[in-house]
C-alpha cells in the first residue's frame, strides 16, 4: 500500500504562465512517454518478477514515476494559472482550453488521451525489462524535446531534474537486466524465455 | 461493554463505524500477527483521516487520531526491531543487508 507524503520530490516554482508551454509539457503527463505510463508500466509489471532485486527497483522507480507524474502536473498547474483568454486564443493550447479548462487532463502533446497501449506488460522478466530499458530512453528523448523548445528557466529546472531522473532510472534498469541474466541456465544463450517463473532464485 | 468497533471488524467491513473506538489488545511476538495488527490498525487510521478531512475541526475524531497513532507507533517499532520486514524503505533498521528486496511481496500468498 501507499502512504501519500505532502511535498513535491523537486520543487515548482513558475512565475509567467504560458499556455504554449503549457501545450508542449503535458505529454509528460499522459503522453506515450510520459510519467503516468512509466508508473502504470513498472508497477504493473512487479508482481511476475520472480527476483527480489528486481521486483524491489520496480516497485521503487514505479513509486517514483508517481512522485514525477505529480511533478508535471504542478508544472502544468503553474503555466495555466491566471491564463487570461488573450493568452489562450489563437496558441494550439486552445483546444485542450476548451475542453478540460484549468484541469490537469492527461494527454499527449498531440491531443491524444493518455493510453495504457503505451505500456507493456508481458510477464516475461526478460521482455519486460527490455520494454522498460526502451522507455527510460524515450521519455529521456523527449525531456530533450521539452528543453529545445522551452526558454523559462523556471520550468527547464524542474524538467533537467526529470531528465537526470531517466538516466538513473535506465542505469538501474541496466542492472535489472544483469541480475536477471546472471540467473539465467547457463546453456540460455540467447536469454530470451527462460522459464523463469517456474522457480525462484534467491541471492547469491 | 462490547466493544463494536474495533480495528479488526472494522477493516473486515471495511468501515470503521463512527464511534471510533478501538481496542488496545496486546502485541504478539509473532511477526505476521503483528503485520495483521499493523494493517488493521492502519485501516483504521486510513479510515479516520478520510473523515477528518471532511470535518478537521472534530475534536473527537482528532483525538482518536492521535491515539491511533501512538498505537501505529508501537507496532512499527517492534515489526521494525524484531522481525526481518520493513514496512517501508524510508525506515530499514537493518544493518546487514538491504532486506527491502527480499521475497515475499506483499501480493504473495506467503506473505498473507
Amino acid at each position: 500500500m501507499w502512504i501519500y507524503e505532502k511535498k513535491l520530490e523537486y520543487p515548482v516554482k513558475i512565475k509567467t504562465p504560458n499556455s504554449q508551454t503549457a501545450q508542449i509539457i503535458i505529454s509528460q503527463l499522459g503522453g506515450p512517454d510520459g510519467e503516468l505510463g512509466a508508473s502504470m508500466r513498472y508497477l504493473n509489471q512487479r508482481y511476475s518478477s520472480p527476483d527480489g532485486k528486481i521486483t524491489g527497483i520496480l516497485t521503487d522507480i514505479g513509486t517514483e514515476e508517481l512522485a514525477h507524474l505529480e511533478i508535471v502536473a504542478a508544472i502544468l498547474h503553474q503555466l495555466t494559472k491566471n491564463l487570461t483568454p488573450e493568452q489562450i486564443a489563437g496558441t494550439p493550447f486552445a483546444t485542450y482550453i476548451v475542453d478540460h479548462p484549468v484541469g490537469t487532463y492527461p494527454v499527449s502533446a498531440s491531443g491524444i488521451p493518455f493510453d495504457m497501449k503505451y505500456v507493456g506488460v508481458k510477464g516475461d522478466l526478460l521482455t519486460d525489462l527490455n520494454e522498460d530499458l526502451a522507455a527510460e530512453q524515450k521519455a529521456r528523448t523527449t525531456y530533450d524535446n521539452i528543453l529545445r523548445l522551452v526558454d523559462d528557466p523556471d520550468v527547464r529546472d524542474p524538467i533537467k531534474f526529470l531528465r537526470e531522473r531517466e538516466i538513473v532510472h535506465y542505469q538501474r534498469f541496466s542492472d535489472a537486466i544483469r541480475i536477471a541474466q546472471d540467473n539465467l541456465d547457463s546453456k540460455n544463450f540467447y536469454a530470451y524465455n527462460p522459464s523463469y517463473d517456474k522457480k525462484r532464485h534467491t541471492c547469491k | 461493554m462490547v466493544d463494536r468497533y474495533n480495528n479488526s471488524r472494522g477493516m473486515f467491513r471495511g468501515n470503521l463505524g463512527s464511534n471510533k473506538c478501538s481496542d488496545g489488545s496486546s502485541v504478539s511476538i509473532d511477526c505476521k500477527a503483528l503485520q495483521m495488527k499493523l494493517k488493521m490498525i492502519d485501516f483504521s487510521i486510513i479510515d479516520t483521516i478520510l473523515y477528518l478531512d471532511a470535518y478537521p475541526n472534530c475534536k473527537k475524531a482528532l483525538d482518536l487520531y492521535h491515539k491511533l497513532k501512538a498505537e501505529r507507533e508501537m507496532v512499527a517499532d517492534a515489526i521494525n526491531n524484531s522481525c526481518n520486514m520493513p514496512i517501508t524503505n524510508f525506515n530499514n533498521s537493518s544493518d546487514c543487508s538491504w532486506n527491502w528486496v527480499d521475497n515475499p511481496w506483499p501480493w504473495d500468498a506467503d506473505a498473507n
